[in-house]
C-alpha cells in the first residue's frame, strides 16, 4: 500500500512534468488554403556573438585554463560575419511566402523580445501575423577533462522560428533545430581558421533549410 | 587496476549501442485510386547525413587528481582512434542502408498497387524516355538529435511528357509524444515512424500531381 502511493505520486508528477514540456505545432492545410488572407512581418531576433562552448568534467578554473589556451580560436570567433542572418534569412522567407501567394514583409531592424515586447509588437505591426527567427547560439563546442581537450571543436548553430496569430496570440507554428559539424582536416588553423569556418557555414546552412523546410513542408 | 576495469567496460558498453539499426522494409495500408499507362522510373539522389554522437560519460576511477587526469587521458586517446576505425559504434545517423529501404519500399508500393505501367529504381537517367514518369527523390538532410528524435527532410520532383513538372519538399520528424505510460521509443521506432509519415507524403504528392486522371 505504502509502495502503491509512491508509484502514484510519481507517476502523478511525470504527467504533469510532461504536460509542461513545450509543443511544437505545425502549419494546418487550412492555413495554406486561405493563403490570402494573410499578411505576415517577418522579424528577427537580435543575434548572440559566436562563442565556444566547453563541455565535460570542467572546473571553474579550467574554464579560465582553457579560454586562456584558445584565446585565438576565442578572438576568431568574435569576428564571425552573420550576414546570412542578418541580411538574408528574413527576406528568403518573406519571398517564399510571396511564392506561395502570401504578402509578407522583412522587418529589417533585429528586435529584442521578451514575452512582453513580442506582445506589443504584434499588436503595433501592420500585418496579421508575426512570423520571428531566432538564431539561439552559434560557434563551436568542445569537450573536456579538466583542461585537456578531448578531440577537436565541432561548429555548431541553433535556430528557431514561430509564427504568431495576431488576434488571439495563437501559435500557429514553432520549429527549432540544432546543427552540429565535425571539422574536416586540421581545425587549428589560425588566425582565420579556414576549415573551421567551412564547417560553421556548413551548419548555419543546414540549420537555415531544415527550419525552411519545416514551415513549407509539402507546398 | 580499477581504472583499467572501468576502460574496458565502457568499451563493451559502447559497443553494444544500438548505431547500426536500420529499417524494415515499409508498408503502405491504404490504397491508392490511380493508374497511369506509363513506366515509372525512380531516380534516388541520397543527401546530407547529420549523425548525433553517442555520449559516452564513463570516466576512469584512479581517483581525483594526477591519477584520474590520466586514466582519463588514456581513455580519451583510445577512444578518438576506436572512433576513427569505428564510427557506426559512436554515430546514430539515417543513413544510405535506411534511404535505401525506403527507396525500395516505395517502388514496391507503387508496382504492387499497379499504379504505373512498371516501377524501377535507376541510378542513371539515360533509359528514360520523354513518355515515361520520372520521380527523383533527393534526401536533402536526415538527421538525429540528441533525443533520439529523428528529422526527415527530402525533395520530390515528378516529370513526364505534356505535363507541368511537380516539386515539393517534405519534412516529416518521429513523433515527440510518448506512445504509453512509462513507453519510451528506440531509435529503430523513431526511424521507422519517421520513414512511414514521409512515404504516405510522398504518396500523397503523387496523388497530387495526377489528381482528376487516371483513375
Amino acid at each position: 500500500m505504502k509502495n502503491l502511493g509512491k508509484v502514484l505520486a510519481l507517476a502523478s508528477l511525470g504527467l504533469l512534468l510532461s504536460g509542461c514540456a513545450q509543443k511544437n505545432p505545425k502549419l494546418t492545410n487550412e492555413f495554406w488554403q486561405k493563403s490570402q488572407e494573410h499578411k505576415i512581418v517577418v522579424a528577427k531576433v537580435k543575434a548572440p556573438k559566436p562563442t565556444l562552448t566547453q563541455s565535460g568534467s570542467i572546473g571553474l578554473l579550467d574554464y579560465a585554463i582553457n579560454a586562456t589556451v584558445t584565446n585565438s580560436f576565442g578572438d576568431y570567433l568574435k569576428t564571425v560575419k552573420l550576414d546570412w542572418y542578418h541580411d538574408e534569412l528574413a527576406h528568403k522567407f518573406t519571398d517564399n511566402l510571396k511564392q506561395h501567394n502570401i504578402a509578407a514583409t522583412a522587418h529589417n531592424v533585429a528586435v529584442s523580445l521578451n514575452k512582453k515586447e513580442r506582445e506589443a509588437f504584434l499588436m503595433q505591426m501592420e500585418g496579421n501575423k508575426l512570423l520571428v527567427v531566432e538564431l539561439e547560439g552559434i560557434g563551436a563546442v568542445r569537450s573536456y577533462y579538466s583542461f585537456v581537450p578531448l578531440g577537436a571543436p565541432k561548429a555548431y548553430c541553433t535556430l528557431s522560428g514561430e509564427l504568431i496569430d495576431q488576434a488571439n496570440k495563437k501559435v500557429l507554428w514553432r520549429h527549432s533545430v540544432r546543427i552540429e559539424k565535425p571539422v574536416i582536416g586540421e581545425w587549428d588553423q589560425p588566425p582565420s581558421y579556414p576549415n573551421f569556418t567551412k564547417a560553421l557555414m556548413s551548419a548555419a546552412h543546414a540549420a537555415k533549410e531544415e527550419l525552411m523546410d519545416s514551415f513549407f513542408s509539402g507546398h | 587496476m580499477r581504472w583499467l576495469v572501468v576502460l574496458l567496460l565502457s568499451f563493451a558498453l559502447v559497443g553494444c549501442s544500438s548505431s547500426r539499426i536500420i529499417i524494415d522494409k515499409l508498408h503502405y495500408k491504404n490504397s491508392i485510386d490511380l493508374k497511369v499507362p506509363n513506366k515509372a522510373y525512380i531516380y534516388w539522389i541520397p543527401g546530407e547525413h547529420n549523425s548525433h554522437e553517442v555520449q559516452d560519460y564513463s570516466v576512469a576511477s584512479g581517483g581525483g587528481g594526477l591519477g584520474g587526469l590520466v586514466a582519463n587521458l588514456a581513455i580519451g586517446v583510445i577512444k578518438q582512434q576506436d572512433k576513427k576505425n569505428n564510427p557506426s559504434k559512436y554515430f546514430l545517423e539515417y543513413g544510405k542502408a535506411d534511404e535505401s529501404v525506403f527507396i525500395t519500399s516505395l517502388r514496391n508500393t507503387l508496382d504492387a498497387q499497379g499504379v504505373f505501367k512498371t516501377t524501377d529504381i535507376i541510378t542513371n537517367l539515360d533509359q528514360v524516355n520523354p513518355s515515361d514518369v520520372l520521380i527523383t527523390i533527393y534526401f536533402k538532410n536526415t538527421r538525429i538529435d540528441h533525443a533520439g528524435m529523428v528529422t526527415l527532410s527530402a525533395h520530390m520532383s515528378i516529370k513526364t511528357k505534356n505535363k507541368q513538372a511537380f516539386s515539393r519538399t517534405y519534412f516529416v520528424q518521429s513523433d515527440d509524444e510518448p506512445k504509453g505510460f512509462l513507453h519510451t521509443k528506440g531509435l529503430l521506432e523513431m526511424k521507422t515512424e519517421s520513414s512511414q509519415k514521409l512515404l504516405a507524403l510522398i504518396i500523397n504528392g503523387i496523388k497530387q500531381y495526377y489528381q482528376g486522371e487516371y483513375k
